[in-house]
C-alpha cells in the first residue's frame, strides 16, 4: 500500500462509521462434543437411528453440503436441507420437533462415558458432552464427567403418546428418516426426569458424532436422555447469525461460499450494533493431505479437502490484511497460547492497527487457564467465556458492541 | 548470504539483514519459499514484518500441491512486548522480529521453544 493510500485507510479507519464493520473471527479449530458412533438418537417421527446413520443420512441427501471444519480428522457438514428433525427440549421445558443443521464426525481414540439411569436409559458419550440436569435454579447443562450419580436428568417419553400426520402409518426412507413434509408424521413426545444409576468410564477408538440443533440446541438418545449439541470455535458466530440460539440476532442474507454472515444485529442497551462476520478457519502454515488419508478418505477426496483448506486459509489472510474492520481471536483455553500461529496472527492483526478481542474459550473445563492467555497476550482485553456453557456471554456481547460498534 | 552444503546432507541458508532490507516484501517471500521448496533451511537473522509474514502464509497456501510442497514450518522469537506508537499504529509498521527459522513442513519440527531458545529437529 502507498504511503497515502495507507494515510487515508488509517484515518478512514480511525473515523468510519455507518456502513457495518466487518469482523473476522480468527483461532484454531476446536474438537466437537459428542457420541459413540452406535449410539441411536430419537427421531421426530417416532423413529431411532444410530447417529453415524444420521450422519450418512445427512451425507447422502446433500451431497454438495459445505464442509465448515477445517480440521483434519473432523468433518462438520450443514444439512438443514436434508430434513433430518429431531425432538429437543425448549428452556420452557417442552419437547418439540426440530431440524438437524449441521452433522459432525470426529475421529477419537480416547476416554468416553457411560451413563446409565435408574429406569435403564444408557449413552455412551465423550467427556465434555452436556447432560441437561435439574438444579435448585432450574435446568443445567453438565458435562459427562461431572456428572454424579444420583443426579435429576432431562429425557423424554420414548414411546410417542400420539403422531401429528395424515397417514397414522410411520412414513420412513428406507427405514431410515422421513424428509420433513407436511405429511410427515411428528411424535409427540413429554419431557420427564431420570435419576443416574452409574456413570462408568470406558475407551474407544473410532468415529465419534454430534448433532446441531439451532435454537434449541438440544437432542435426545434412542434410549430417551436428552443432550446438549456441539459447541465449536465458531459456533459463537453461529450464535450470533440466527442460526442458533439468541432474540439480539437477526441475519438477511448468508453467503455459504465465502462464509460470511452479513447485517448481524447485536442489541446492547437500547442501540445496535450491526456487523459483518467473517468466519475464518483455523490458521496454519502447512496442509498435508496424507492428515486426511488417515481418516478414511480416499485420496481424490484428501486432496480436494486439503485444497479447500489452503484456499481458505490464504482467503483468511487476504481478508485479514484487506477486508475486516476488527478481529475476534478466539483460543481454547485449555491449550498453550504461544504457538509461533498465534504469535504470528496477534502480531499481524496489531501492525494493522485493528481492534481486537481475545475470546478465552472453554473455560467450563477444569484444565482451562484464562490467566495463561492474560499472560501470553497482556496488550489485549481477554474475556473468558464458554460458548458450550453460554457462560459470560453478556459480557462478549457488551464488549463486541463497545469494540466494534 | 552463506551456504552450508553437504552432499545427501540439508542446506541451510543464512540470510543476513541487510541482504534482507535490499528486497521488496514479495521478493524476501520468493527467497524464503523458493529456498524451502528445494528443501533448504533458510534463517534469517532479522524476520518479516507482520504484513510479509501474512503474505507468506497466503502465498504458502496457494503453493501447496500433493506429494511435493506441504508447506513450512517456521519459528522465531517472540516480539517484544510494547504498545506501538502513532506513527507505527497509523503506518502499519511495527519493529522488526527477531531471528526467524523457516524450513520445509515434513523436515523440520520444532521440539522446543521459549524466548531465549529454539530447538529444532531436521530430518532429510
Amino acid at each position: 500500500m502507498g504511503l497515502i493510500a495507507s494515510i487515508k485507510d488509517s484515518i478512514s479507519r480511525l473515523f468510519s462509521g455507518g456502513e457495518p464493520r466487518r469482523i473476522g473471527i480468527y483461532g484454531p479449530p476446536n474438537a466437537g462434543k459428542c457420541l459413540r458412533a452406535t449410539e441411536e438418537v430419537l427421531l421426530a417421527d417416532g423413529t431411532r437411528m444410530p447417529i453415524e446413520s444420521v450422519f450418512s443420512t445427512a451425507e447422502r441427501r446433500c451431497p454438495d453440503a459445505t464442509d465448515v471444519s477445517s480440521a483434519s480428522n473432523e468433518t462438520w457438514l450443514s444439512c438443514a436441507d436434508a430434513g433430518i428433525r429431531v425432538p429437543a427440549l425448549t428452556e420452557s421445558e417442552q419437547i418439540v420437533p426440530a431440524t438437524v443443521s449441521h452433522v459432525f464426525r470426529q475421529s477419537y481414540d480416547g476416554q468416553l462415558f457411560r451413563v446409565e439411569t435408574q429406569t435403564g436409559r444408557d449413552v455412551v458419550v465423550s467427556p465434555a458432552h452436556p447432560f441437561i440436569v435439574a438444579g435448585s435454579e432450574g435446568p443445567t447443562q453438565i458435562p459427562a464427567r461431572e456428572l454424579s450419580v444420583g443426579a435429576t436428568v432431562a429425557s423424554v417419553s420414548t414411546q410417542p403418546s400420539r403422531l401429528f400426520t395424515d397417514d397414522t402409518r410411520l412414513s420412513t426412507d428406507g427405514g431410515a428418516v422421513a424428509h420433513a413434509s407436511r405429511a410427515a408424521p411428528v411424535a409427540d413426545y413429554s419431557l420427564t426426569w431420570d435419576t443416574v444409576r452409574a456413570i462408568e468410564p470406558t475407551s474407544y477408538t473410532g468415529y465419534i458424532y454430534d448433532l446441531t440443533v439451532p435454537e434449541h440446541h438440544t437432542f435426545t438418545t434412542g434410549s430417551g436422555l436428552v443432550v446438549h449439541n456441539t459447541t465449536l470455535a465458531n459456533r459463537i458466530a453461529r450464535d450470533w447469525t440466527g442460526d442458533a440460539v439468541g432474540p439480539e440476532s437477526h441475519v438477511p442474507h448468508e453467503t455459504r461460499r465465502a462464509r460470511r454472515k452479513e447485517n448481524v444485529e447485536i442489541k446492547r442497551n437500547g442501540s445496535t450494533v450491526t456487523i459483518d462476520i467473517v468466519d475464518t478457519p483455523g490458521v496454519t502454515t502447512k496442509v498435508d493431505y496424507n492428515e486426511f488419508l488417515e481418516h478414511d478418505m480416499n485420496k481424490e477426496d484428501a486432496v480436494r479437502r486439503s485444497r479447500e483448506a489452503t484456499e481458505g486459509v490464504a482467503e483468511a489472510m487476504h481478508w485479514l490484511r484487506e477486508d475486516v474492520d476488527g478481529v475476534v481471536y478466539v483460543l481454547d483455553s485449555t491449550s498453550d497460547p504461544f504457538t509461533q500461529v498465534n504469535t504470528m496472527l496477534v502480531g499481524i492483526i496489531e501492525s494493522r492497527d485493528l481492534p481486537v478481542l481475545i475470546f478465552a474459550n472453554k473455560i467450563d473445563l477444569d484444565d482451562a487457564s484464562i490467566q495463561r492467555i492474560v499472560n501470553a497476550f497482556p496488550q489485549h482485553e481477554v474475556i473468558p467465556l464458554s460458548a458450550l456453557e453460554g457462560e459470560n456471554m453478556e459480557e462478549v456481547y457488551d464488549k463486541i458492541a463497545e469494540y466494534f460498534g | 548470504m552463506a551456504d552450508i552444503t553437504m552432499t545427501d546432507g540439508v542446506q541451510i541458508d543464512l540470510v543476513s539483514r541487510e541482504r534482507m532490507q535490499s528486497l521488496r516484501s514479495m521478493e524476501k517471500i520468493r527467497l524464503i519459499i523458493d529456498g524451502v521448496r528445494d528443501g533448504n533451511i533458510v534463517i534469517l537473522e532479522e524476520g518479516l514484518s507482520p504484513d510479509e509474514e501474512s503474505k507468506l502464509i497466503e502465498v504458502t497456501m496457494n503453493e501447496i500441491s500433493p506429494d511435493e510442497f506441504t508447506g513450512i514450518e517456521i519459528e522465531s522469537y517472540p516480539q517484544q512486548e510494547s504498545q506501538p506508537g502513532l506513527f507505527s499504529r497509523l503506518f502499519g509498521r511495527n519493529p522488526p522480529n527477531k531471528l526467524t527459522v523457516i524450513g520445509p513442513a515434513n523436515r523440520i519440527e520444532t521440539l522446543h521453544k521459549d524466548e531465549n531458545l529454539i530447538r529444532a529437529l531436521v530430518t532429510q
